[in-house]
């Protein structure tokens, strides 16, 4: 179960990708700590840096993208000081991703079995009979019918579903300590959404791994996670336990997100955010949801917020919190 | 089975192109200004002597006459006589065919071996000096004419350090030639056994295939290249690093996939070289299709020309087919 060791500790993240246009800032000080054994729930909007995210954290983001400031604490190792060589140790070993678009991540020209065998060579000390015969297994651990035959075969003889169970076993036939799941689920029809679901969180228990599963389904993490993390503009701005955030969603932006779902619509009338996403080319000064705050004050459109510490493993990126965590209560009366 | 039945359509589409292209040449030749008859004749000739030549050339007849005419002696096997060597244009180009085979072979493997692994670190390293030389060398000799090359190394190799023999024929004339059996001197004579003629015709074949060899580089250092790069950028590519596969691995899948695209330029190379080499041919008195073509332009040899350009065109289209093949191994996405 969820034990009090961090696994992994992003601090202070911000990824710029450098373009004609000018600076796009899509992760901005980005804080996030993911406990051993803890399933955390990252949720945004799209364009919010999920996947730029997590492509941070194995420091691989593409051109013309790049990490330049914080800390990636995993096991106590800063992955963003490791040289390439080292980080491969890392990368596919001890963090498994798996992305969305199965199809576009698969090398459409090696056999599925040859793609899982080369990645378990990369790692281990096998020839290169033992890693076929791991590939199988995994297909096979997958849920993949008749996985001797599929192992052999191509990307594009595979239905969208079974390449992304493909995906999934490449992301684990490392047993990896950490499982980014991005969008895994993305593209597929519901009823093998679940299944492939069903099958990471099942894979998860089974091997104690903590895993990030990045979405924008509200519904998948309040059944799935036991922590959420709420993503708007590059930063977290709300972390807590699931149950509480269900319960009582703290940021306007959460209590707008919450709100957005039918089953859990608070009023009649429906809610509309005003204001778009703020564009990462050109942040606000202050907080990032100053744009379509309903509750924006003179200090959000000058001081960033501070993560305050609400309550127990609770944080909260916005300053209707700053008399609350001094004096308890007031914010909530103005929310109300 | 099902590569015989391909292979049969794709040889049935090739009469009706083959048509085509003895049409178009046979109308194109006779739309050069100039009188083949006269040429023959020489300027002195009286008019009825011309007029009989004209006759017993055939010229007399209505252009559609001449046609059918020809395509029947085609039809048959028979190209009809050169005007000028009074010689079948078949044994003319048979006994031609090896030496500019020879030497397109032996430039393309040269060119090969150079551009494909220079576009190769060129693409992987792209900010190394490798990379920078090769750029520029794309760019130098892109930009020469192979001919003019062909002089520079023949004035700096022959005529100032005297290295290798003059730029005349495939063989000194004191040597021997060895017995033919594929028409290839450095294959026979290894045969042979014959270890003068041997050194003799390797000495004779490094100048030509030196410029064909160094100017081809080019394209396929840039193909190579592009390619290469294209991939590299994939979203597969990215995925394998995220996997932690190890650089050659990775270097490996990019290479794979960026083959058709080198094997497609290649062919393309390889397929116009057989009439492109005329220049450097005649430069070096190689005595080849390409010289015997160039003459036969010159002396309004229609016979000659029309012979030339049928088996160039056969010997593309072979080419083409060859490449498409090796698609079909190389990508399992193709189905015949």
């Amino acid at each position: 179960m969820i034990g009090l060791k961090t696994l992994l500790q992003i601090q202070d993240l911000h990824t710029y990708f450098y373009l004609r246009k000018g600076i796009s800032k899509v992760v901005n000080g980005l804080q996030l700590s993911v406990r051993e054994g803890e399933l955390l729930g990252v949720v945004g909007e799209s364009g919010s840096g999920k996947t730029v995210t997590a492509m941070s954290v194995v420091n691989r983001v593409r051109m013309p993208g790049k990490v330049v400031k914080g800390k990636v604490i995993y096991q106590g190792q800063d992955l963003l000081k490791l040289s390439e060589e080292e980080l491969r140790k890392y990368r596919g070993k001890e963090i498994g991703l798996i992305a969305a678009n199965a199809r576009g991540n698969l090398n459409p020209l090696v056999k599925v079995g040859n793609q899982i065998a080369n990645v378990y060579l990369a790692h281990n000390k096998v020839n290169k009979k033992e890693a076929w015969e791991k590939a199988v297994e995994m297909l096979r651990m997958v849920g993949m019918n008749d996985a001797l035959r599929r192992a052999e075969a191509y990307p594009h003889e595979m239905s969208g579903g079974m390449a992304q169970r493909v995906m999934i076993a490449l992301a684990l036939v490392n047993s990896p300590n950490l499982l980014i799941a991005d969008d895994a689920t993305n593209g597929l029809d519901v009823t093998v959404q679940s299944q492939i679901m069903d099958l990471i969180l099942d894979i998860v228990n089974k091997q104690g791994a903590s895993g990030i599963l990045i979405t924008h389904d509200l519904g998948v993490v309040a059944q799935c996670c036991s922590e959420i993390a709420i993503m708007y503009c590059g930063q977290i701005v709300e972390k807590g336990p699931v149950t509480a955030f269900f319960d009582e969603p703290k940021h306007p932006y959460s209590r707008n997100l919450l709100n957005s779902l039918p089953e859990r619509r608070i009023t009649q009338e429906r809610i509309e955010l005003k204001g778009s996403l703020s564009s990462p080319l050109s942040l606000p000064t202050g907080c990032v949801y100053q744009t379509r705050c309903p509750y924006v004050m003179d200090v959000c459109r000058k001081v960033e917020p501070s993560m305050l510490h609400v309550d127990d493993n609770y944080n909260v990126k916005c300053h209707l919190y700053q008399e609350k965590t001094e004096n308890r209560g007031s914010a909530n009366e103005k929310l109300a | 089975m099902r590569i015989a039945k391909y292979l049969g359509k794709r040889l049935l589409t090739f009469i009706p192109l083959l048509i085509g292209v003895i049409l178009v040449v046979f109308v194109l030749v006779r739309l050069l200004p100039g009188d083949p008859a006269t040429r023959l004749a020489g300027n002195f000739a009286y008019g009825d002597t011309i007029a009989a030549l004209r006759e017993s050339m055939g010229l007399d007849k209505p252009i559609w006459q001449q046609f059918f005419i020809y395509l029947g002696n085609v039809l048959q096997g028979n190209l009809g006589e050169s005007w000028f060597t009074n010689k079948p244009i078949l044994d003319d180009l048979i006994v031609r065919f090896p030496a500019t085979l020879e030497l397109i072979t032996l430039s393309i493997l040269f060119s090969i071996a150079i551009g494909v692994p220079l576009g190769i670190v060129a693409a992987i390293k792209p900010k190394s000096i490798f990379s920078r030389i090769s750029t520029g060398y794309g760019f130098f000799a892109g930009s020469i004419a192979d001919f003019w090359f062909g002089l520079m190394l023949v004035f700096v190799f022959f005529t100032t350090l005297n290295w290798f023999p003059a730029p005349i024929g495939r063989l000194d004339l004191t040597i021997t030639p060895p017995l033919q059996i594929t028409g290839f001197l450095v294959i026979d004579s290894l045969l042979a056994g014959n270890w003068n003629a041997l050194m003799n015709s390797i000495a004779h074949l490094a100048l030509p295939v030196l410029t064909l060899g160094l100017i081809n580089v080019a394209p396929i250092m840039k193909m190579t290249l592009s390619s290469m790069k294209e991939v590299m950028e994939s979203d597969f590519i990215n995925h394998a690093k995220v996997l932690g596969l190890s650089d050659k691995k990775v270097m490996r899948y990019a290479l794979r996939n960026s083959l058709p695209s080198i094997v497609t330029i290649l062919g393309v190379i390889y397929g116009s070289l057989l009439g492109g080499a005329v220049l450097v041919e005649t430069v070096f008195g190689w005595g080849g299709l390409g010289q015997y073509v160039t003459q036969a332009l010159v002396n309004k040899d229609y016979s000659a020309i029309q012979g030339f350009v049928l088996v160039a065109t056969i010997f593309s289209l072979f080419i083409y087919l060859f490449v498409d093949l090796i698609y079909m191994i190389f990508d399992p996405r193709i189905k015949f």
